[in-house]
């Protein structure tokens, strides 16, 4: 059996890396509007919330040993831990602010004065409601929290397909930068299902978690299992939707490189799907029989698919995201060595991890795989400048791209990077307490 | 919220050319939300069902056996050896063999030494590289006798094997009989050692004793395994 490298820790690293480096960069622009400043906070702590979350899926798996299939953790070996209390506990965090995204970027959809209390109120009780929720039911019900995912996402596809219709209508370049951010959003927050979505259409992820649930010793409600049908299904049909849309997109005005990504994950979907019809009797072994393990063709092809999808492409999206929709200030010359630094190192810990993965099954030398990564370095290094003003130059905001769509920005003292730091570094506090107490309690994983 | 913001934020998310697309998207969704929310919720429930309880099994097991003879003369404190081949057993398809039961008979078997002439003989299964439970508590690999009984030893071959109906808790059947499948037991040779110590009667008219014929009776017991559960 192939032994494949876990890449958490990796994830870990490049998601706080970047988190801590948006959120330094918006503290030091002291002109971002204030919408930038509201979605530059909300990335960046969602990219700190799962930083966190994933160096505590980490310590599961090295001090534990606790991660089975699908990065999943087994219950049986950690329930009642501190780290899987703060694990869960951060997931959640950074799903609620996943959730109040799209009510505020691309467009800030209720532009009220109220809106940024509505944001970080909302987040907070949510919070509060979901810890004590998951902390008095021992985590049965987690993954409800993927319901509220439900108005977001009909915001998101609805939008995708409002301005990639009149985009080829009216033949408005300018639209496409809306749609392709749009369906960016739609990847960076249901990516992994996307990848699901020849099975979801099949109706076979059920047995997967069926199999999960056997194999981790989990006791899950229904609503917890609703939630995680609600979090497919919703990322199948986005898959289905943004095909649809670049399909249509591209016979009437041309391929373009958001289009060949899409049809990319497409493709990868359906031959995921097409493999885990194949591994079904594997699937089903647990329940039927005796747990079988996947053959190690599938693991590795999900370990190039849909984790490195999550754990290192995401990271990447959002910097993307953040660098070309001028989220944070790349104008200014005091933030663009950091934002080098930030996306050399970035690439590179993607290239790094990538070689690594593809050494842990192909019998290549280690000076052979040094070598490579010599040459990525050497690359990244000598084109580091055309790769950086390639993100920045061309970057512009929302606001600046359709200016006949945005809404009036309406000025918040109060949204500063400062306020959400305070507020969302305090929601961590509060997750790191609660779960030590709980845990020294040792009242959870009964 | 004024009706102003209510139709430009109407007009970001939908427009006349949009509607019909975003509909049948959403209706999708939906659709595909309540199809594979039913297969859930069964899924749920059984795994719900796997998972909380371990059903009682009862294993039964139905046996057949098979007879191998072999009839040696020994000469008085002679020992010889006698070999028997299993793998000349044809086993029925679905059994395997669970023990192997060995009978060593002299030729005066009444059990009567009325004129002490019984001789003494002595049986041993030898250890060797047949695949059986050897140092099963339950196994009587060695004996002797001097008192015309027939000489009884036993080798469990199967491992558990007893012939004994049992109870077992297991998630599903495959579990429960997971004990009962396994293969290679009761491959090879079986080697006995006879051992033989004539009895002769010191007077005038008493016949002479020098030798026995003793018949070894080797019965491999087979089983079958069935499960009902309780």
């Amino acid at each position: 059996m192939v032994e494949i490298q876990s890449m958490v820790p990796i994830a870990a690293v490049v998601d706080l890396v970047l988190g801590i480096a948006t959120l330094s960069i918006l503290a030091r622009s002291k002109g971002t509007s204030t919408n930038n400043r509201i979605v530059g906070c909300v990335l960046g702590w969602i990219l700190v919330f799962l930083g966190l979350s994933y160096i505590m899926t980490s310590v599961l798996e090295f001090r534990y040993g606790a991660l089975s299939d699908f990065s999943a953790v087994n219950r049986d070996k950690v329930g009642g831990t501190f780290a899987f209390t703060a694990k869960n506990l951060l997931l959640s965090s950074a799903y609620m602010l996943m959730v109040l995204l799209p009510f505020f970027f691309p467009f800030r959809l209720i532009n009220r004065d109220w809106d940024v209390w509505f944001l970080l109120g909302g987040v907070c009780v949510a919070i509060a409601v979901l810890t004590a929720m998951h902390l008095m039911t021992d985590f049965q019900h987690f993954e409800i929290e993927n319901f509220l995912f439900i108005p977001g996402y009909v915001i998101l596809i609805s939008m995708y397909i409002r301005f990639i219709t009149t985009e080829v209508r009216d033949s408005d370049a300018r639209l496409r930068k809306i749609s392709v951010v749009v369906g960016l959003l739609l990847i960076g927050i249901h990516g992994e299902t996307m990848t699901y979505w020849l099975s979801q259409v099949l109706s076979i992820n059920d047995l997967f978690f069926q199999r999960q649930s056997i194999q981790s010793g989990l006791s899950i409600s229904g609503a917890a299992w609703g939630g995680i049908n609600t979090r497919l299904t919703l990322g199948a049909t986005a898959m289905l939707v943004l095909f649809a849309g670049e399909a249509w997109r591209s016979l009437k005005v041309g391929l373009s490189s958001f289009g060949v990504l899409t049809f990319v994950m497409f493709i990868i979907g359906f031959i995921a799907g097409l493999a885990d019809v194949a591994v079904l009797d594997v699937v089903r072994s647990c329940y039927e029989t005796q747990c079988e393990a996947f053959p190690a063709a599938y693991s590795i092809w999900y370990d190039f698919t849909s984790e490195a999808l999550v754990y290192l492409y995401t990271p990447i999206l959002f910097m993307f995201i953040l660098l070309h929709y001028d989220i944070v200030d790349t104008k200014r010359d005091e933030n663009r060595w950091l934002i080098r630094i930030i996306v050399i190192l970035m690439l590179l810990i993607v290239s790094s991890t990538i070689l690594e993965l593809i050494q842990s099954f192909l019998p290549i030398p280690d000076m052979i795989s040094s070598a490579a990564l010599a040459i990525v370095v050497g690359i990244f290094i000598g084109w580091e400048e055309r790769i950086v003003n390639s993100l920045i130059d061309d970057s512009e905001s929302i606001q600046e791209t359709v200016p006949d769509f945005a809404r009036p920005d309406l000025e918040h003292q109060i949204a500063s990077p400062r306020l959400f730091n305070l507020v969302f570094g305090g929601v961590t506090m509060f997750i790191m307490i609660v779960s030590m107490l709980f845990t020294g309690l040792g009242v959870l994983g009964g | 919220m004024s009706a102003d913001v209510d139709n430009t934020m109407r007009n970001l998310l939908v427009t006349r050319e949009s509607r019909a697309p975003t509909v049948v998207a959403l209706l999708v969704t939906a659709v595909m939300m309540g199809v594979t929310m039913v297969d859930f919720v069964g899924d749920l429930q059984a795994t719900d069902a796997f998972t909380s309880t371990t059903p009682d099994w009862a294993i039964t097991f139905d046996t057949q056996t098979h007879v191998m003879q072999a009839v040696e003369t020994l000469q008085d404190d002679e020992t010889k050896n006698v070999e028997f081949d299993l793998t000349e057993v044809e086993v029925p398809t679905g059994f395997k063999i669970g023990r192997i039961d060995v009978a060593i008979l002299s030729e005066e078997q009444d059990g009567d030494d009325d004129w002490n002439q019984c001789d003494s003989i002595a049986g041993d299964i030898n250890r060797n590289d047949f695949t059986a439970q050897w140092d099963d508590p339950s196994n009587n690999l060695s004996g002797q006798d001097s008192s015309c009984l027939p000489i009884e030893l036993r080798l469990r071959v199967y491992p558990g094997f007893t012939g004994d109906s049992i109870a077992v808790s297991a998630k599903n059947e495959f579990q429960a009989m997971q004990d009962w499948t396994s293969t290679g037991w009761g491959e090879g040779q079986i080697s006995i050692d006879l051992d033989l110590d004539v009895n002769t009667l010191l007077g005038l008219n008493t016949p002479t004793d020098t030798d026995e014929e003793i018949t070894v009776e080797v019965t491999v017991v087979m089983f079958s395994a069935s499960i009902q559960q309780v």
